[in-house]
C-alpha cells in the first residue's frame, strides 16, 4: 500500500517564511516604539502575544503541516494546549484573588 | 526471571519459553515480557516501600519517639512515599497489567512502539536505581512532597538524587502513556469500535492522558528544586520574594491527576473481573467508559484542594472546592454501575471476585472521606492529620493495590501458564480485607482527633488506636507476603492453566496461555460487544474468527 | 496551497503493524502526542514566568532592559530561517531527493550553531555583568526589587538554558540522520525520522517564538 502525502508547496513556506520574518520586525518595532496603555491594559504586552500567538499558528499549520494531518494528531495538539491554558487560568487564579477583599468579612 | 522456567508443555511455543537467555529478556521487544519486567522490578519496591510502612506503624506503638529517632523517622516516611508511589502505584497496574493485555485486548501483535516501551523499562530502572543511592546516600526527610523551601533550602539529605530519581522515572511514564495512546488509537482489530472496547482499555487511555499531559509538568517542577539546591537558582526561594505557593500549584498540577493514575486502571480491572464473575454485561457500559475520561479530565481542575491551609487564595479555593465535588460524580456513577452489575447477576465468588468486591467496599469509603476534605471548613480541622492518610491509602491501596491484586489473579493463568492455588487466593483476599481495614479505619478516628501526620510521638491517650492500627498493618503484610508466596509457588507446582479457565470474554482469552510471541494467529476479527457473557461459567468456543 | 503527493516507494513495515499507512500514521500521532507532552513541560515554566511577572512587573521590567534585544531579534531570525530549511529538507525526504536532504539538514544544523554561538555571546556577558543569579548576583536601580530582578534571570537563564538543550538535542539527532542517510542509504530514504525530527526542530521554534517577546521585548 501506497502512503499520500500532502504537503504545501515551496511557493507556500517561502510566503509563511517571510510572513513570520516580517511579524518579527513587527513585534520588535510595536514593543520599542509603541507605549499604548489603556486604563491597567498594556497594549504592548497583549499585542505581543497576539503576534506571538499568530506567528506559532503559521509554524503549526504550515511548517508543521498540521493543516494536512490526521484529525487525532489535530485532536492532541489541541489537548496539549487546553491543558496548558487550564494550568494558566487556574494557577493565576490563585494569585490575582489572594488579596481580594470583601466588606465585612 | 523465575518465570521462564514455567512451562514445560512440549510442542507449544510461547513467549515464555521461546528463549530462555537472560539476553534474550533483556533484549526483549515484546510486550508481554516488558509486563513481566515491570512486575520484577515494581515488586522489589514493594517490598523496600512495604518495609518501610511497617517500621512506621511499630515506631508508632509507643507515644514515646523510641524505635526511630525523628531524623530516621522523617527518612523513613519520605522514602515509603517516594518507593511505592513513584515507584510502585504509578507503574504497577499500567506497565504490569497494561503492558501484558493492551495488546491481547485489541487484537494487535505488539504495541505500537515496542523498542519504545522496552526503553521505557531501562529509562525506569535508570530512576530506581538513582532512587535507590538517594536511599543509601543519607535517605531524603522532607516527605513525598518535596515541598519548597525546605527541600530546596534547608532539608538534610539526597535531596537532588531523589528528585532526579522522580525527574527520570516521570518520562518512562510518560513513554509508556504515549505508547499506549497510539496503541489504542492505532492498533484495534478490525470490529473492534470504541464502543465495543473492554473497559479495561477505555480506563488505560484516560491513564495515558494523564500520564503525557501531566508528568512533564512534575518534571520541570523537580527539575526547579533541583536547580535550586544544586546550583542556587532560586524560583521559588523566600528570601528572593519567591513563592513557594507557586511550587505547590505546578507540583499537584501534576500530583492530583497522579492519585488518578493511581486509581482508573484500577478501575479498569474491576470492570473486568466483574463482569465475568457475575455473567453479566456491565450495566451501562457507555457511562462507566466515559466516567474514566471524565474522572481524568476534572482531575486536572481540582489541584488547589490541597492547598486550602497554605495561604492560596481563598476563592480560588472556593473553586477548587467545588470542581472538586463534580469528581464524586463519575466515581459514583462507577460503584453503582458494577453494583447493579452484581444485581441478578450469576454470581461466582472466586479470589479475583472477592478482591473486587473488597475493593468497592473499600474505594467507596475511600472515595466519600475525600468529600469531607474537598469541604473547605471541614479541611481546615483535618488537613494534614491521619484522617488524610487514611483516606488516600483507602483510595491507593484498598483501591489500586487490592484491584492489581484482583487483576494479578484473574490474568494469573494467561501470564504464566498456571493457575494459583484458589483456596490460598480466597484466604489472602480476606487477610488483606480485614487487615487493611484493622490498619486504617483507627486513623481515621486518630485524624479526627488531631493527630498530626508524619509525628512519630504522641499523646499516651492515642496509643490503643495506634496498636490496633499497627496490629492491622501486621495482618496487612502477613496477606500480602501470602500472596507473593503461593504466586511464587504456582510458577512451578501451579496446576496448568487452559487457554480460557474462567470462561471469559474478550480477545486476550481466545489465544493459549502464556500467549504465543506474536499473540494471535492469523488476525482476529471482532463481532460482538463486550462481556456478551452467558450466565454459566465454563470454557467457551472460540467466538473470534481469525483470517 | 497543498500538493498531494503518492509516494510510489515502499518503505519497510515494522513487525507490530499491518502496512505502510498504519505505521506512518502511528508515528505521526506518536510525535504529536509527544510534542503535547513537552508544551505542558515548558508551559511549567511559562506559567512561573506570568505568575512572577504579576507579582513583580516593575522588577521584571527594568531587568529585561538589561537583555540585549538585538541578539534576541538575530536569534530568532537564526530560528525561523532554521525552521524553513528543515521544512524544506522533510519535502525533499518525502520527494527521495536524499542529496538535497542531506544538504537542507546540514543547512539547519549550521544555523542551529549559529544560535548557540549567539547564545554564548550573550550568556558570558550577562555573567561577566553580574547578572547570574546564582552567583553574585547585583542588581542595583532606584526602587526595583532586585529579588524579584534575579528572579527574572533564574527564569530568564532556565527558560532559554532548557530551550538550548533541546537545540543541541536536535543538533545530534540532525547528525545520526545526516550520518545515516550518507553511509548507509538503502534504495528509499527511510522519511519518517526526518519528517519526525522536522516536527520536533518546529517545536523548538516554537518556544523561541514565545521566549523572545517575553524575555527580551515586554520583559
Amino acid at each position: 500500500m501506497m502512503t499520500e502525502h500532502k504537503m504545501p508547496d515551496i511557493k507556500t513556506y517561502v510566503i509563511v517564511f517571510l510572513a513570520l520574518v516580517g511579524l518579527t520586525f513587527f513585534t520588535v518595532y510595536s514593543a520599542l516604539n509603541w507605549h499604548v496603555k489603556l486604563g491597567p491594559l498594556d497594549l504592548n504586552i497583549i499585542l505581543a502575544i497576539a503576534i506571538a500567538c499568530t506567528k506559532a499558528g503559521l509554524v503549526i499549520a504550515y511548517f508543521m503541516n498540521l493543516k494536512n494531518s490526521s484529525k487525532l494528531a489535530k485532536t492532541w495538539a489541541g489537548a496539549g494546549l487546553f491543558f496548558l491554558l487550564i494550568m494558566f487560568v487556574f494557577g493565576l487564579s490563585d494569585f490575582v484573588s489572594r488579596w481580594f477583599t470583601v466588606e465585612g468579612w | 526471571m523465575s518465570a521462564a522456567t514455567t512451562s514445560q508443555h512440549k510442542g507449544s511455543v510461547n513467549y515464555l519459553n521461546c528463549d530462555y537467555s537472560l539476553k534474550s529478556w533483556l533484549t526483549t521487544l515484546d510486550h508481554k515480557r516488558i509486563g513481566l519486567l515491570y512486575l520484577i522490578a515494581i515488586l522489589i519496591f514493594f517490598l523496600i516501600g512495604g518495609s518501610m510502612a511497617l517500621m512506621i506503624r511499630y515506631e508508632l506503638l509507643t507515644p514515646e519517639g523510641d524505635f526511630l529517632m525523628s531524623d530516621t523517622y522523617n527518612k523513613t516516611f519520605t522514602m515509603h512515599g517516594v518507593a511505592l508511589i513513584f515507584f510502585f502505584l504509578i507503574p504497577s497496574i499500567p506497565a504490569v497489567l497494561g503492558n501484558f493485555l493492551l495488546p491481547l485486548m485489541l487484537g494487535a501483535k505488539d504495541v505500537a512502539f515496542p523498542r519504545l516501551n522496552l526503553l521505557s523499562w531501562y529509562v525506569f530502572m535508570a530512576g530506581a536505581t538513582l532512587g535507590t543511592i538517594a536511599l543509601v546516600a543519607g535517605g531524603v526527610d522532607t516527605g513525598w512532597t518535596f515541598y519548597t523551601p525546605l527541600s530546596s533550602t534547608f532539608a538534610h539529605g539526597a535531596v537532588v538524587l531523589a528528585v532526579s530519581a522522580a525527574f527520570v522515572a516521570g518520562f518512562s511514564s510518560i513513554m509508556t502513556g504515549v505508547n499506549f495512546i497510539v496503541t489504542i488509537h492505532m492498533m484495534r482489530a478490525p470490529g473492534l469500535t470504541w464502543s465495543r472496547l473492554p473497559l479495561f482499555v477505555w480506563a488505560h487511555y484516560a491513564t495515558s492522558l494523564i500520564q503525557v499531559l501531566g508528568t512533564p509538568v512534575i518534571a520541570i517542577t523537580l527539575f526547579l528544586v533541583g536547580v535550586e539546591r544544586a546550583i542556587g537558582i532560586g524560583i521559588f526561594d523566600p528570601k528572593l520574594g519567591g513563592d513557594p505557593v507557586l511550587f505547590q500549584h505546578l507540583f499537584w498540577f501534576y500530583s492530583h491527576p497522579a492519585v488518578y493514575i493511581m486509581i482508573l486502571p484500577g478501575m479498569g480491572v474491576i470492570s473486568e473481573v466483574i463482569a465475568c464473575f457475575a455473567r453479566r454485561r456491565i450495566f451501562g457500559y457507555d457511562f462507566v467508559a466515559y466516567s474514566s475520561l471524565a474522572i481524568a479530565v476534572l482531575g486536572f481542575f481540582v489541584w488547589g484542594h490541597h492547598m486550602f491551609v497554605s495561604g492560596q487564595s481563598m476563592y480560588a479555593g472556593m473553586v477548587f472546592s467545588v470542581i472538586t465535588f463534580l469528581v464524586a460524580i463519575p466515581s459514583a456513577v462507577k460503584i453503582f454501575n458494577w453494583t447493579a452489575t452484581l444485581y441478578k447477576g450469576s454470581i461466582h465468588l472466586t479470589a479475583p471476585m472477592l478482591f473486587a468486591l473488597s475493593f468497592m467496599g473499600l474505594f467507596t469509603i475511600g472515595g466519600l472521606t475525600g468529600l469531607f476534605l474537598a469541604s473547605m471548613a471541614v479541611d481546615i480541622h483535618l488537613h494534614d492529620t491521619y484522617f488524610v492518610v487514611a483516606h488516600f491509602h483507602y483510595v491507593m491501596v484498598g483501591g489500586q493495590i487490592i484491584a492489581f491484586l484482583a487483576g494479578l489473579h484473574f490474568w494469573w493463568p494467561k501470564m504464566t501458564g498456571r493457575m494459583y492455588p484458589e483456596g490460598l487466593g480466597k484466604l489472602s483476599a480476606l487477610v488483606t480485607f480485614i487487615g487493611f481495614n484493622l490498619t486504617f479505619m483507627p486513623q481515621f478516628i486518630l485524624g479526627y482527633m488531631g493527630m498530626p501526620r508524619r509525628y512519630h510521638s504522641y499523646p499516651e491517650e492515642w496509643q490503643v488506636l495506634h496498636v490496633l492500627s499497627s496490629a492491622g498493618a501486621s495482618v496487612l503484610a502477613a496477606g500480602f507476603l501470602l500472596t507473593i508466596g503461593y504466586l511464587i509457588w504456582s510458577l512451578w507446582y501451579g496446576e496448568k492453566a487452559s487457554a480460557n479457565p474462567w470462561g471469559a470474554k474478550g480477545l486476550e482469552w481466545q489465544v493459549p496461555s502464556p500467549p504465543p510471541t506474536e499473540n494471535f494467529e492469523g488476525k482476529p476479527i471482532v463481532k460482538e460487544e463486550a462481556y456478551h457473557y452467558s450466565p454459566e461459567l465454563h470454557e467457551e468456543e472460540k467466538e473470534y474468527e481469525h483470517v | 496551497m497543498s500538493e498531494a503527493h503518492v509516494s510510489d516507494t515502499h518503505l519497510p513495515v515494522a513487525h507490530q503493524f499491518e502496512d505502510e499507512e498504519q505505521q506512518f500514521q502511528s508515528y505521526s500521532l506518536g510525535m504529536w502526542v509527544f510534542l503535547a507532552q513537552e508544551l505542558l513541560f515548558f508551559g511549567g515554566l511559562f506559567t512561573a514566568f506570568i505568575v512572577y511577572r504579576h507579582m513583580y512587573f516593575d522588577a521584571f521590567v527594568a531587568a529585561h532592559h538589561k537583555l540585549d534585544w538585538k541578539l534576541g531579534g538575530l536569534n530568532t531570525l537564526i530560528l525561523l530561517t532554521s525552521s524553513l530549511t528543515m521544512a524544506l529538507g522533510v519535502r525533499t525526504a518525502i520527494l527521495n531527493n536524499y542529496k538535497a536532504t542531506i544538504g537542507w539538514l546540514l543547512a539547519t544544523c549550521a544555523l542551529a550553531f549559529g544560535f548557540m554561538g549567539v547564545k554564548y555571546v550573550e550568556y558570558s556577558s550577562k555573567i561577566a555583568h553580574n547578572l547570574w543569579p546564582a552567583g553574585d548576583f547585583v542588581f542595583k536601580q532606584e526602587g526595583i526589587d532586585a529579588g524579584g530582578a534575579q528572579i527574572f534571570y533564574g527564569l530568564y537563564f532556565t527558560m532559554t538554558g532548557l530551550h538550548g538543550l533541546h537545540v543541541l538535542v536536535g543538533i545530534l539527532i540532525m547528525g545520526w540522520l545526516v550520518f545515516r542517510i550518507y553511509f548507509k542509504r538503502k534504495e528509499v530514504v527511510d522519511y519518517i525520522p526526518i519528517e519526525l525530527t522536522g516536527l520536533y526542530w518546529h517545536f523548538v521554534d516554537l518556544v523561541w517564538i514565545f521566549l523572545f517577546p517575553l524575555l527580551y521585548l515586554i520583559g
